[in-house]
């Protein structure tokens, strides 16, 4: 009886370990899985999100350009008072 | 006799008439050039002033592209490591990544080279300006034309190949 709860003990322990070590393997094959193409689902939109937030930062610092800064008409005969 | 000596008197008469006309004449042409000079000199001044004006204005908004043009490579760089660190494909970000760079040393060198022109404009003298003003002034709207099509050259690289290039990252890894 002692000896069969003993084992008992030690199979529970045994997949208590199994679970830990199969849970920790998965989170670590997800950190890695990204490559050339596609992760996981939820790393891939987090990606998308990063990419769209760089766009608009970058879309919003060309906008806050002045586009006639350099234009032909600042450097003609009326500006200078001719 | 009597008619030769009235002709020599009046010969004599008509030169010392001459002579003493002629230097009044001199000096009322150099009273007419000092207003002339001094209004040209004036109206020079009053343009080399407007064009620092113009001088500043530009100074200004180089500074500002140039901060935009480097937070977008900074930002752009930043973002390219972390994809890669990730196990992401970004060798089209990085080919566009050079490409850019090399559009905005062709940017500063032309603006160097404007700037090089107005300042050269700057230094006349009005009489120089009176001579050459207008064909530098040529010369430097040349230039400018090819700062402008620098700037538009650099916003459109960035719209077709650079912001259609994260497009298809975000696309690939979604």
């Amino acid at each position: 009886m002692k000896i069969r709860a003993r084992l008992v003990t030690v199979c529970v322990l045994l997949l208590l370990a199994l679970a830990v070590f199969t849970v920790s393997c998965r989170g670590k094959g997800e950190e890695a899985t990204p490559s050339g193409t596609a992760g996981t689902g939820g790393q891939g939109e987090a990606v998308e999100e990063q990419v769209e937030e760089i766009i608009q930062e970058i879309d919003s610092l060309l906008e806050s350009l002045d586009p006639g800064a350099f234009d032909d008409s600042t450097l003609n005969e009326q500006e200078l008072g001719m | 006799m009597k008619r030769v000596f009235l002709a020599v008197i009046l010969a004599t008469l008509l030169t010392l008439c001459a002579i003493a006309v002629a230097p009044a004449q001199v000096r009322r042409q150099s009273r007419e050039e000092g207003p002339l000079k001094k209004r040209v000199q004036e109206r020079w001044e009053f343009i080399r002033e407007r064009m620092e004006l113009v001088v500043t204005r530009y100074e200004n908004n180089y500074q500002r592209h140039a901060e935009v043009f480097s937070k977008l490579k900074e930002r752009l760089a930043s973002a390219l490591d972390a994809l890669e660190k990730r196990g992401y494909d970004v060798s089209a970000l990085r080919e566009d990544m050079a490409t850019l760079e090399s559009m905005l040393k062709e940017f500063d060198s032309d603006y160097s080279d404007l700037m090089g022109k107005l300042k050269e404009i700057l230094a006349l003298s009005a009489d120089q300006a009176a001579q050459s003003f207008l064909s530098l002034l040529g010369e430097a709207r040349e230039l400018l034309r090819e700062v402008r099509k620098d700037i538009l050259d650099i916003r459109l690289f960035y719209q077709d190949e650079i912001r259609t290039d994260l497009q298809e990252l975000s696309r690939k890894a979604g």
